[in-house]
């Protein structure tokens, strides 16, 4: 008996131990990614001093002496991201109080989660869709010279960024106590001005962090921006010219440039470049959160010079059509991946002979395979890192120096462009650990990047388990191993299962990461689940390339879109399943859905 | 003079009926007390004479609340209703002032809404603080967030908030059930001190306080209105078995 007790307090000792080894891990993983950043980054001013790198307009690093001006990227990523977040912010604040206050509950209960659902269009998709709609409509409707522009960029970036930032501010919105609204409607308040001096107020800090969540993504947004941008590389002086965002022009050179060049550490610079406008707007953020959750000294409600009720009609209306153009916009981008995906798949397009390096006639299941082997070897990592993590910090973390670390860590991990993740990969783990472009490095690539999404699902699931079953437990002597056995993660399953297949989600979605670490022009063969060493093909990968690349190819059109279709099809049921299980969760621990 | 005459009203939540038929004058200036067991429709009655019941999607009213010439029932515009509330006002169960504003602010709230402009608002506010009687406790604060007061506090700001639109009626839905005794019994006098001003209508499950403060009392039991007579007569003399029954348990022998 004795001896038994001891057993399993030991087990428990080490169990904690191996948490807290697994929560160091993403602390490490930051302290890294900033670390291989800066290593590179500072060897750029060895040829060209800071104020030429960001002040400088021009980029040629094959010259001498290099000339590595990264202004007119700055400036595109600037322009880019503004004219995304003013049109998504409205939008998203007026749907997402629509379907928060004023929509049918059926609606409501339909488009919730529609909305989560369409966050898992992979952004090469839209970036697809950009090039062959947007950017054709822009060049002969808008008179853009090419096409390809800021606006079409920032367009397309406010339709991606729109599911997300509607979800946040619509969970803020419905979170506000009934009671305000009572009283409020009781002091005979329209419906506007319910929304506007009450609902908006009260959401303000869920409303910001949408805003936040929305506008990081468009900073770091890759893929697509390379898509339609244009690429040039030349300060954009309307929203009709080509541009050059930061995170495309790392991902467009990062495969050109020999390792150790002048031009190679600068795209380095460029990525802390990002790293700094991502931290700026956190930041701004968190200040404004602060300092909005104080009450101001006498804030004037304005009556409004307009009829209020006349208001409120307006305002409601305007609240519908928002809800309508976001839902034409997505409803449209599906639809035709969709009707255009199920014409060109057919069995050869999919099982047909493999060519190497011709990415059209090729046929898409290497791809395929590539896709599942990258999105499995990922999340086992990320599982196997980040549910200790969370379960580390939901339940034996004190308030130490060391927890909070850890909380920032992966607080920094989430605000990190996926580009980035991409550098980051590429310095350590192909180059420094000589994996070279391989599926290991891919994979390891994408399970940092996945690391915050599991750790945060896995740990409000761990945390949502109620008191009483774990004291249930405790109280007939279990030790915390077995309440970890028995109790957390049985209850938690279902959440974990959610931030499981979100990260497999977001593995077989991520381009940019996968491009810098592990695919080569030229499709190899080799089984990727066996050959971890190896470079592989992969479904987002293949779009990206046919559409940057193959397009005047005849036939290309069709195999990028029967890509397009497979991986929709694997993003959209991971997170149908995703959701399903969120929702399992929250009727076992019994919250209102 | 009655301010509401309720005819015949019936409120149906989908199938099951809250409300079965109640006919009952709320007389001017008079505070009228509602008494009743829990789930009795007391609260229901309220949002019948403040059209909240209309904030409920699947509530249906029949019968007449009629108020100043009006069936208020039939109410469908925003315009009417909302004028409606602005001349009714509410004070809720849960003491529910605007944490984000200031305490200043929240009794601005209902005269900004409106668009009154700022000196008027400021001699508006003081005065409504005052019969609240609460100006003496946060006259030196007033800018202070409106969660920095105490329960009886912030209780008695909704007050200051419903009366700063200086409102005909005044209901209030069991303001005092989430205070404690000494906080109740300020609110107690501050009701009292209202009577003749306003018309108050004070919905309780305590009945020693629906006779403190009655002018007019009203017992509802399962939806139904089983007697309404003057306080005193009321409680001294009930002239229906089941009343008798309920203040008998109630109070105690």
């Amino acid at each position: 008996m004795k001896e038994l007790v001891r057993e399993q307090a030991q087990t428990t000792r080490r169990m904690i131990t191996s948490l807290t080894v697994a929560a160091a891990l993403s602390i490490a993983a930051v302290v890294g990614i900033y670390f291989f950043l800066t290593l590179n980054g500072v060897k750029a001013l060895q040829f060209n001093s800071l104020g030429q790198i960001l002040l400088g307009t021009s980029w040629d690093p094959e010259s001498t002496p290099p000339k590595l001006g990264l202004l007119p990227m700055i400036i595109s990523t600037l322009y880019v991201t503004a004219i995304a977040v003013a049109i998504a912010f409205p939008v998203s604040l007026l749907c997402a109080t629509y379907l928060a206050e004023f929509a049918p509950t059926f609606l409501r209960r339909t488009l919730r989660p529609a909305i989560d659902m369409l966050a898992g269009i992979p952004s090469v998709v839209y970036g697809l869709f950009g090039i062959l709609t947007l950017v054709p409509f822009a060049r002969y409707y808008l008179g853009a010279p090419s096409g390809y522009s800021v606006l079409v960029a920032g367009i397309i970036v406010a339709i991606m960024i729109l599911p997300y930032m509607t979800s946040v501010m619509m969970e803020a919105i419905r979170s506000v106590p009934r009671e305000y609204v009572e009283a409020a409607l009781g002091m005979g308040a329209t419906r506007w001005q319910v929304v506007r001096t009450v609902l908006w107020p009260a959401a303000l800090s869920g409303i910001a962090a949408g805003g936040m969540l929305g506008t990081l993504r468009a900073l770091g947004e890759t893929v697509a921006v390379a898509l339609v941008a244009g690429g040039a590389l030349m300060i954009p002086h309307s929203p009709l010219d080509p541009c050059r965002p930061l995170s495309a022009h790392i991902l467009l050179q990062a495969t050109v440039l020999p390792v150790g060049s002048p031009g190679y550490y600068a795209l380095y610079f460029a990525g802390l470049v990002l790293m700094l406008m991502v931290t700026a707007v956190i930041v701004i953020t968190y200040w404004y959160r602060e300092r909005a959750g104080k009450p101001k000294v006498r804030r004037k409600v304005k009556a409004g010079r307009v009829n209020p009720v006349l208001a409120s009609k307006l305002m409601t209306g305007l609240m519908i059509a928002a809800g309508v153009i976001a839902a034409a916009a997505l409803v449209g981008i599906t639809g035709y991946i969709f009707v255009n995906g199920i014409g060109a798949l057919s069995w050869d397009a999919l099982f047909g002979p493999v060519s190497i390096g011709d990415p059209v006639h090729s046929s898409l299941y290497p791809a395929l395979l590539g896709t599942l082997a990258l999105m499995f070897y990922s999340t086992v990592f990320a599982v196997l890192v980040g549910v200790p993590t969370a379960l580390y910090l939901a339940h034996f973390a004190g308030e130490s120096r060391f927890t909070r670390a850890v909380r920032f860590a992966i607080d920094t991990l989430a605000g990190v462009p996926s580009i980035v993740y991409g550098l980051f990969g590429a310095t350590l783990f192909v180059v420094y650990m000589k994996m070279g472009y391989s599926v290991l490095a891919g994979a390891l690539t994408l399970a940092t990047m996945n690391l915050p999404v599991v750790v945060r699902t896995a740990e409000e699931a761990f945390r949502s388990v109620p008191r009483e079953y774990i004291e249930a437990a405790r109280g007939v002597g279990a030790s915390w191993y077995h309440v970890v056995k028995d109790v957390l993660l049985p209850m938690a399953k279902p959440g974990i299962t959610a931030g499981i297949t979100l990260s497999m989600c977001r593995a077989a979605e991520e381009a940019a990461p996968i491009i810098l670490t592990a695919v080569m022009i030229g499709l190899v063969s080799s089984n990727p689940f066996v050959h971890v060493l190896q470079p592989t093909d992969a479904l987002a990968f293949r779009i990206y390339l046919i559409a940057k690349e193959y397009l005047m190819v005849p036939e290309a059109k069709q195999k990028a879109f029967a890509a397009a279709l497979v991986l929709i099809l694997v993003t959209l049921s991971l997170n149908f399943l995703a959701i399903y299980m969120r929702d399992k969760f929250e009727r076992r621990v019994g919250r209102r859905v | 003079m009655a301010a509401f005459k309720v005819r015949d009203l019936h409120v149906y939540y989908g199938d099951k009926e809250a409300l079965k038929g109640i006919t009952l004058d709320i007389p001017e200036k008079k505070i009228t007390t509602i008494i009743g067991p829990s789930g009795c429709g007391k609260s229901t009655f309220i949002r019948c004479l403040n059209l909240m019941i209309k904030e409920i999607p699947y509530a249906r009213t029949e019968g007449v609340v009629e108020f100043d010439g009006d069936n208020i029932l039939e109410y469908e515009s925003e315009e009417e209703i909302i004028e409606h509330r602005r001349r009714v006002a509410t004070v809720f169960q849960h003491p529910n002032p605007f944490p984000w504003m200031s305490i200043y602010d929240n009794v601005a709230y209902g005269l900004r809404l409106m668009g009154m402009d700022e000196d008027e608002i400021e001699d508006r506010v003081y005065e409504a603080l005052e019969k609240a009687a609460l100006l003496d406790e946060v006259e030196d604060r007033l800018d202070d967030p409106a969660s920095a007061l105490s329960g009886g506090q912030q209780q008695r700001l909704c007050i200051a908030r419903a009366l700063a639109v200086d409102p005909d009626v005044l209901l209030m839905d069991e303001p005092t059930s989430d205070l404690d005794p000494i906080a109740t019994r300020k609110i107690e006098e501050t009701v009292l001190e209202l009577r003749g001003e306003v018309t108050i209508v004070f919905v309780t499950h305590i009945l020693p306080q629906a006779y403190r403060i009655g002018d007019y009392t009203a017992f509802f039991l399962k939806g139904e209105l089983v007697e309404a007579n003057e306080t005193k007569e009321l409680f001294n003399n009930p002239q229906d078995e089941r009343t008798r029954e309920y203040i008998e348990v109630e109070f105690g022998p």
